[in-house]
C-alpha cells in the first residue's frame, strides 16, 4: 500500500469535495458550537438516509447513462403504499414487501417506456412524474397516512451501537454492497461499459437493455424502500415527502464525480456527495438562516462543487501533460547518451 | 400536399383538431365561447415565450431549467421598480436585462466551465427561485401600473388580449429566424453535431451564449407579462409553466437529442397543450387528475412520436 495508490484510492475529485466538507463543517461550528453536538449529528445521519437509498439506485442509472426524475415520487408512493397495507392489517413486514414489489412495479414501467418505445429516460420519467404525483394526491387527498404500529416505527428510530441510527446503516450496508457490485462483477463492469458506449456494449455481446431493465427496477425498489422507512420514521406516509427527492438524489450524484453523460462515478464519491449536501443544508437551519437563502445557497453550492471540480481536473490533466513531457525528453536524452 | 398529409406536423394538428371536437363536446360548446378562447389565448402568451426559449435551447442540444426561476425573480424585479415609482418601460428593459444576464451566467456556466447544462441551470434554478423570495420575503407584490395593466389585459376589438400579439410576433420573427438565416441553421448544426460544425467554421460557444441570453430573456418576459395579467407578482410565478414550455416543444416534435424540430410543430404543441388543460377544466376533471393526465399526454405524445417515426422508416427501407 504505497502513497500513490493511497492517492489514487481517493481520487482528487473526492479529495476537494471533503476537503469542501470539512471546511463546511467547521465553519459551522464555528458559528453554533451545537452543530457538532451528538444529536445534531445524529440528526444528520437520518437525514442523508432517505437521500442516501434513493441516491444508490440514481447513481446506478446514471453511470448507465439513464436518469429517473419520477424516484422521489416513487419513494413518496412507495410509503403510502406502505401505509396502506399497513393500514389494512397486514403485517409490516408483509407491508415493506409490498411496497418494495410497488416499486419494482413502478421500474418496470420505466424501463419499458425506454427500451420498447424508445424514449428517453429524461423525458418519460418526467412525464411518469406528473403522473405519479397526481395519483398519489388521488389516492391520499393530500393528507398523511398514518401508520400506527410501533414494531414498524424501529425500522426508522432503532439505533445500531447506540449511536448510528438504523437508516443510516441500512444506507450504508446498500453503498457498500452496490459498490462492491459496481468494481467487482462483471454486471458492474457492463454497467459502466453500456453508458460510455452503448454501441459497443451491444457489439460486445451485452445485452443493454437487459441491463437498463434491471436497473430501473432496483431503483424503483429502492427509492420505495427509502420511503417505507421515511413512513416508519415519520409515523405516517406524507404525500408531500419527497417532491425533490429526484433533484436531490441527481445533484448528490453529481456532485460524487458521476456524469449526467454515463460511464463514471462510483459510490464513494456518492457518498461524500450525499454528506456534503446534508450538511450544508442541517448547517444553515443551525445557524437559523431563513429558509428562502437556503433554496439560493443549495444551487451556490452545487456551482461552487462542480467548478472546484472543474479547476481540479483540469490541473490534473496539465500535470499528467507536463510529466508526459518531462517523460520524453528523458527518453530523448537517454537514446542520445546511449 | 401528400408530404404534409405524412408529416407529424400533420399528426398533430389532427390530434388538435380532435382535442378540441372533444372538450367541445364533452362541455356542451362552452369551450368554444368567446370568453374562454379569451382564456385560452392568454394562457398560450406564456407558454409560447417559454416554448421559444427552451425550444431552440433544446434544438441546439441543450436545456434550460432555470426559465421558471428567471421569470418569477424577474417579475419581482420588474414589480419593485415600478413600487418605486419607476417607469414601465425601464421596468420592463430592467427585468428583462436580469433575465438575459442569468442567461449569461448559464451559457458561462456551460461554455465555460463545461457543466452540463442540465445540471447547471438546475443550480441556478433555486438560485433565481431563493433570490425571488428573499427580494419580497415571500410575499406579493401588486402592480398599479396602468401600462403594466394595459399590456397584461388589455382586449384589443373586445376579443383580441392584447399580450397575444407579442407571442404571434415572437413566434413569426424566431420561426424566420430558425429557418431563414444563418444563424437559424448554425443552431441546428450545433444541436445535430457540434464537432462538425466546429470544423465547418462556426463557433458553437457563441451559438450557445446567445441562446441562453435569449431564453433567459424571453423567460424574462413571460415573467413580467405573467404579473402584468395577474396584477401580481407571486413567488408562484411561472414555474409551473416552465414544464408547460418543454412539454410543449417535445409535444411540438423538437427531440431532446438536439438537431430537429422548428418553431411549426411547437405552435401547434402549445395550442394542443393549452387546449388540453382547459378543456380539462371547463369539463370539471378534478385538478389531481389533470395532473395525471398532463402527464401522460406527454407520454403517448411521445409514443405516437416513436410509432410515426419507426413506422416512416419501415416504408423508406421498403422503397
Amino acid at each position: 500500500m504505497n502513497i500513490s495508490r493511497l492517492k489514487r484510492a481517493f481520487g482528487s475529485n473526492y479529495l476537494a469535495l471533503i476537503a469542501v466538507t470539512a471546511a463546511v463543517s467547521l465553519l459551522f461550528y464555528i458559528l453554533n458550537h451545537d452543530f457538532l453536538a451528538l444529536d445534531n449529528i445524529k440528526n444528520i445521519m437520518n437525514a442523508m438516509s432517505f437521500t442516501g437509498t434513493i441516491t444508490v439506485g440514481m447513481a446506478l442509472l446514471l453511470i448507465a447513462g439513464e436518469v429517473d426524475l419520477a424516484s422521489g415520487a416513487e419513494a413518496c408512493f412507495g410509503g403510502i403504499v406502505c401505509a396502506i397495507a399497513i393500514q389494512a392489517g397486514l403485517p409490516w413486514p408483509l407491508a415493506l414487501v409490498a411496497a418494495l414489489a410497488f416499486g419494482a412495479c413502478c421500474g418496470f414501467i420505466n424501463a419499458f417506456f425506454v427500451n420498447v418505445v424508445h424514449i428517453m429516460g429524461f423525458i418519460c420519467t418526467l412525464g411518469i412524474l406528473g403522473i405519479y404525483n397526481g395519483l398519489v394526491s388521488v389516492v391520499t387527498d393530500n393528507h398523511p397516512v398514518p401508520a400506527y404500529v410501533p414494531s414498524f416505527w424501529k425500522l426508522g428510530s432503532a439505533t445500531v451501537f447506540g449511536i448510528f441510527p438504523l437508516p443510516f446503516v441500512i444506507m450504508v450496508v446498500l453503498m457498500v454492497a452496490y459498490g462492491l457490485v459496481l468494481t467487482r462483477t462483471n454486471f458492474g463492469r457492463n454497467i459502466f461499459m453500456i453508458g460510455g458506449n452503448r454501441r459497443a456494449a451491444r457489439l460486445c455481446g451485452i445485452n443493454p437493455s437487459r441491463i437498463v431493465t434491471a436497473l430501473y427496477v432496483n431503483n424503483g425498489m429502492l427509492a420505495a424502500l427509502a420511503g417505507v422507512i421515511l413512513t416508519a420514521r415519520m409515523h405516517n406516509a406524507s404525500p408531500m415527502a419527497a417532491s425533490t427527492g429526484a433533484i436531490d438524489a441527481i445533484t448528490a450524484a453529481v456532485l460524487g464525480g458521476i456524469s449526467f453523460l454515463g460511464g463514471v462515478g462510483g459510490m464513494g464519491g456518492c457518498f461524500i456527495g450525499i454528506l456534503l449536501i446534508t450538511v450544508f443544508s442541517a448547517g444553515l437551519t443551525a445557524i437559523g438562516l431563513p429558509s428562502y437563502w437556503q433554496i439560493v445557497a443549495q444551487g451556490a453550492i452545487l456551482v461552487f462543487a462542480l467548478s472546484a471540480d472543474f479547476f481540479n481536473s483540469k490541473a490534473r490533466r496539465k500535470r499528467l501533460e507536463r510529466d508526459e513531457i518531462k517523460r520524453r525528453r528523458e527518453f530523448a536524452r537517454n537514446k542520445e547518451e546511449s | 400536399m401528400m408530404t404534409f398529409l405524412k408529416s407529424k406536423n400533420a399528426i398533430l394538428l389532427f390530434f388538435l383538431i380532435a382535442l378540441i371536437v372533444i372538450f367541445a363536446a364533452l362541455s356542451g360548446g362552452g369551450t368554444l365561447r368567446p370568453s374562454n378562447i379569451i382564456n385560452i389565448l392568454q394562457s398560450i402568451t406564456i407558454v409560447s415565450l417559454l416554448t421559444i426559449g427552451a425550444g431552440t435551447l433544446m434544438i441546439a442540444g441543450e436545456i434550460d431549467l432555470s426559465l421558471g426561476g428567471i421569470g418569477t425573480m424577474s417579475s419581482f424585479v420588474a414589480a419593485l421598480l415600478l413600487k418605486q415609482g419607476v417607469p414601465w418601460f425601464a421596468a420592463l428593459v430592467a427585468a428583462v436585462a436580469v433575465g438575459a444576464f442569468i442567461g449569461l451566467i448559464n451559457g458561462f456556466l456551460v461554455n465555460e466551465l463545461g457543466f452540463q447544462s442540465f445540471i447547471a441551470t438546475l443550480a441556478t434554478a433555486s438560485i433565481t427561485t431563493g433570490a425571488g423570495y428573499i427580494f419580497t420575503s415571500g410575499l406579493a407584490v401588486t402592480i398599479e401600473d396602468p401600462t403594466f395593466r394595459f399590456i397584461g389585459n388589455k382586449l384589443l376589438f373586445g376579443y383580441i388580449p392584447f399580450s397575444v400579439l407579442i407571442a404571434i410576433i415572437a413566434l413569426i420573427v424566431y420561426a424566420m429566424l430558425l429557418n431563414k438565416t444563418k444563424f437559424g441553421r448554425s443552431v441546428y448544426l450545433v444541436g445535430g453535431n457540434r464537432v462538425a460544425a466546429r470544423l465547418g467554421g462556426l463557433k458553437p460557444k457563441k451559438v450557445l451564449y446567445g441562446l441562453f441570453i435569449n431564453a433567459g430573456a424571453l423567460a424574462a418576459l413571460a415573467g413580467t407579462l405573467l404579473a402584468s395579467k395577474l396584477l401580481v407578482a407571486n413567488t408562484v410565478g411561472i414555474t409551473s409553466s416552465q414544464f408547460a414550455g418543454l412539454t410543449a416543444a417535445i409535444l411540438g416534435g423538437i427531440s431532446f437529442g438536439g438537431g430537429t424540430g422548428g418553431m411549426g410543430g411547437a405552435i401547434i404543441g402549445i395550442m394542443v397543450l393549452s387546449c388540453f388543460n382547459n378543456g380539462m377544466t371547463m369539463v370539471n376533471i378534478p385538478p389531481y387528475w389533470q395532473t395525471v393526465a398532463s402527464g401522460a399526454l406527454l407520454l403517448a405524445a411521445i409514443t405516437l412520436d416513436f410509432v410515426t417515426t419507426s413506422r416512416r422508416n419501415k416504408s423508406e427501407v421498403k422503397a
